[in-house]
């Protein structure tokens, strides 16, 4: 199919240009390292920025840019999660904070997110701009996650702040770049909303994902989330239910005491329909995407990216 | 000395050195342990998130160039001369005139920065064409006071 | 279509500024509220003389205080903060805070910090109570109890966490005497040690027991060595709690206020109002007078002849503060 041919092809040019800076760094500091910044991984960001910049007739070098800008500024922020989390795996490999230590990945946390700010300099005159908001955001919703560790205060609407700042900021900036960079007439589409809910869609699924993945497909620990004192949407949906709150915080803090009870705290969300409310809020933001997207111009494309969307919704889980 | 006073003196005189005799001291008080100070900020935070908490399928409110609100702690009431800010953390008061307390009033009934110059120019005549600069200097000096917010 | 008309130049000045005098609001801004003069504590230094079964007689009803809720939210008094006595010995405090918490005025709870369990704390959360001021005029136990006899200095250290672990907003107030005035600087560190957002303090108001007591008061030398302090203190916490005190003494302030009245008055429990806490002069009763003819009673009073002829009184004498135990009716 044509489509998934250019798709493909494009997605070539953004890992291409990845590795092009990755050579570049090389040059400095070695292969080994400069491989951490720009290895990639699902590439999720770089497929949205591709489709959706199709969808809007952007041209698509520079849908290829905005995409690889995502890419690094998420590996950035990566890099420096997995020093947060003290995560040993990300992608099936070891962690450049296992193999080295934390200060190292800081650094090449850094080193990316220079990068990723070089990408979109000669992009467009508020691209730069509006990515270190985007990166502020990132970096204030994580901050307010990190201290509301081991909160039992979180509401759906808190987690959707958070979700919105930690995640749904980057795609919130590509969404809006490639609306700047778009010839077409497309207010319809709202795509900063729609742009800010694919990144929330996102949050979302990873969170069911952490407690109901296997280990191998995952790529990293398991309930990693409830380890580390974090609750996630599936936990608020259980909080709120007068019914299921109790068990929930019973479960929650044997967490830690109880080698079993991440497995517990899974099979109880699963069993209370919490599970289920994540996913039907999945559902929901999904929808309200794909309406949206409905309205993009490049008719053409406007499938695709409804299917990649929907795609992510109904991820195994 | 303390370890700011040796900085002042630095930028004063030029040279970062303490004076002969000087020991450097803490200034800090007596520091809680990190898990209650981690603890204390926590409460902050939820308190915080609760502010800045969006409904994901209902306002994903844009941020940036578009509406703005009053910043937490401060409250807004008409009054005869036009309208009063009260910041009730540090009970600072701001007076408005009549044609500010408009500016204000339409900001908080939801206008933009762009809706903001339409809806003043539908109400008031503009011969010298400052109406719509003004009301945003006007906006972002109230920003910059931290009495309104994004 | 009518014409438009130019509209006043916005930012002429005053487009906006610190306060205007209170004669220009409709309303206060500021609202104190003794809800009771019962207290569990009898502090040596409280200028309002509660204790114990202290309460007045004729306090309030409940339907009367209601009264009170009810217009200070139509008026949008902005800013009320509950004391006493100690608020929470009221018999509905927790029905008072709910009703005006959270609903467009910020309430505070100015309290002894005797009473901040978990189950109250997260009422006051709940309610969304702006923040509670607690008074600790410490730094230790020993100082604590010779201030505060009676008290626990542990069991307000507690309920400060609790407060504190619950997302309520702290502030602390420091009530100087011979005693403890040495402490300032510790209390004022171990408050911000607590999580506290303010440190409160000023000169001990010579009213109440205070006068009565009579050798309470610290020397003008350790007052100047108490200011010197505090103002190291704002210094070293600027931007992270707010240290702020008055320094001017009664008599300064009473000068001062009959100049620039503040749109701010004080309730006592029995619904009487007050021109300002340490003096005894009574401008108007919200049992009789709605709130809104109170306020205008209140701007006439601190024109009266009477307070002037006070002011020039505690000119002459500032001891004069201590002598007047009645209330005077404007």
């Amino acid at each position: 199919m044509q489509t998934l041919a250019r798709l493909e092809e494009s997605l070539e040019r953004v890992r291409a240009g990845m590795e092009a800076r990755a050579a570049r760094v090389s040059g400095r500091v070695g292969s080994e390292l400069a491989d951490f910044v720009s290895r990639p991984g699902k590439m999720l960001r770089a497929r949205f920025a591709i489709q959706f910049g199709a969808a809007l007739g952007v041209e698509p070098s520079q849908a290829q840019t905005t995409a690889r800008a995502m890419e690094l500024a998420h590996n950035a922020s990566l890099l420096h999660d997995d020093c947060v989390d003290e995560a040993g795996l990300r992608r099936g490999r070891p962690t450049p904070n296992s193999v080295f230590g934390p200060s190292v990945a800081l650094l090449l946390g850094d080193v990316a997110f220079t990068q990723a700010l070089e990408e979109v300099l000669d992009l467009h005159p508020k691209a730069a701009e509006r990515l270190v908001a985007a990166a502020r955001e990132m970096a204030i919703g994580e901050l307010q996650e990190e201290f509301l560790r081991g909160s039992l205060e979180v509401t759906v609407e808190s987690y959707m702040g958070i979700a919105s700042r930690k995640t749904g900021a980057l795609f919130e900036w590509g969404a809006m770049t490639l609306s700047a960079l778009s010839p077409l007439e497309h207010a319809a589409a709202d795509p900063q909303k729609l742009g800010l809910s694919v990144g929330i869609l996102l949050q979302i699924v990873d969170d069911i994902h952490d407690f109901t993945l296997k280990d191998s497909v995952a790529g990293k620990e398991r309930a990693k989330d409830a380890r580390c004192g974090r609750v996630t949407l599936p936990g608020v949906f259980a909080l709120s239910d007068p019914a299921q709150r109790p068990r929930f915080v019973e479960l929650w803090r044997s967490i830690g005491k109880d080698p079993r009870a991440p497995a517990k705290l899974t099979r109880f969300l699963e069993d209370s329909g919490a599970m289920d409310r994540a996913r039907e809020r999945c559902r929901e933001v999904a929808l309200s995407v794909v309406t949206l997207a409905r309205r993009l111009p490049v008719r053409s494309e406007v499938r695709e990216f409804a299917d990649f969307v929907s795609a992510m919704a109904a991820r195994e889980f | 000395m303390g370890y700011s006073d040796l900085i002042r003196l630095g930028w004063r005189t030029g040279k970062f050195l303490a004076p002969a005799g000087e020991r450097l001291t803490r200034e800090r008080g007596p520091r809680p342990d990190p898990e209650e100070r981690r603890g204390l900020i926590r409460g902050e935070m939820e308190e915080i998130v609760r502010r800045e908490a969006a409904d994901a399928l209902g306002c994903l409110a844009p941020r940036g160039e578009a509406t703005m609100k009053l910043a937490p702690f401060v409250k807004f009431r008409e009054e005869k001369f036009g309208a009063v800010l009260f910041e009730t953390r540090s009970e600072k008061v701001f007076t408005l005139n009549p044609t500010a307390a408009g500016v204000v009033r339409e900001v908080l009934a939801g206008a933009s920065e762009k809706e903001l110059g339409e809806r003043l120019l539908a109400r008031y005549a503009d011969p010298a064409g400052k109406l719509q600069g003004e009301a945003l200097t006007l906006v972002r000096q109230l920003k910059d006071k931290g009495l309104l917010t994004d | 279509m009518m014409d438009k008309a130019s509209p006043p130049p916005m930012l002429a000045p005053p487009w906006g500024g610190l306060a205007t005098r209170a004669e220009a609001f409709r309303a206060p801004l500021y609202v104190g509220w003794q809800l009771t003069n019962a207290c569990d504590l009898a502090c040596v230094h409280c200028i309002e003389e509660s204790g114990p079964g202290r309460a007045f007689k004729d306090e309030m009803t409940l339907e009367e205080a209601f009264r009170v809720v009810s217009q200070l939210k139509s008026e949008q008094v902005p800013y009320v903060a509950f004391s006493g006595g100690e608020p929470f010995k009221h018999p509905h405090f927790m029905e008072l805070v709910a009703s005006l918490a959270g609903s467009g005025v910020a309430l505070k709870v100015e309290t002894n910090g005797l009473h901040l369990t978990d189950s109250s704390c997260a009422a006051l959360r709940e309610h969304g109570v702006r923040a509670v001021q607690v008074s600790l005029d410490a730094a230790n136990a020993e100082t604590y109890r010779r201030m505060r006899p009676g008290g626990d200095f542990d069991k307000v250290l507690s309920g400060i966490r609790t407060l504190r672990s619950r997302g309520v907003e702290l502030e602390v107030n420091f009530a100087p005497t011979r005693f403890n005035i040495h402490e300032v600087g510790a209390v004022a560190d171990l408050s911000f040690a607590l999580g506290a957002g303010g440190f409160y303090t000023g000169r001990l108001i010579l009213a109440g027991h205070a006068a009565k007591a009579g050798d309470l008061e610290p020397t003008e030398e350790r007052y100047e060595e108490f200011f010197r302090m505090l103002r190291g203190k704002a210094a070293q916490y600027r931007g992270r709690m707010a240290v702020r005190f008055h320094s001017r003494g009664i008599a300064a302030e009473v000068r001062y206020r009959m100049a620039n009245p503040a749109a701010l008055f004080v309730i006592l429990p029995d619904g009487r109002v007050k021109l300002l806490n340490a003096l005894p002069f009574v401008c108007g009763d919200l049992r009789e007078a709605s709130l809104s003819e109170v306020w205008r009673s209140f701007l006439k009073g601190w024109r009266s002849p009477k307070v002037a002829q006070f002011g020039r009184e505690l000119d002459r004498d500032p001891a004069a503060i201590t002598r007047l135990h009645r209330w005077i009716r404007l």
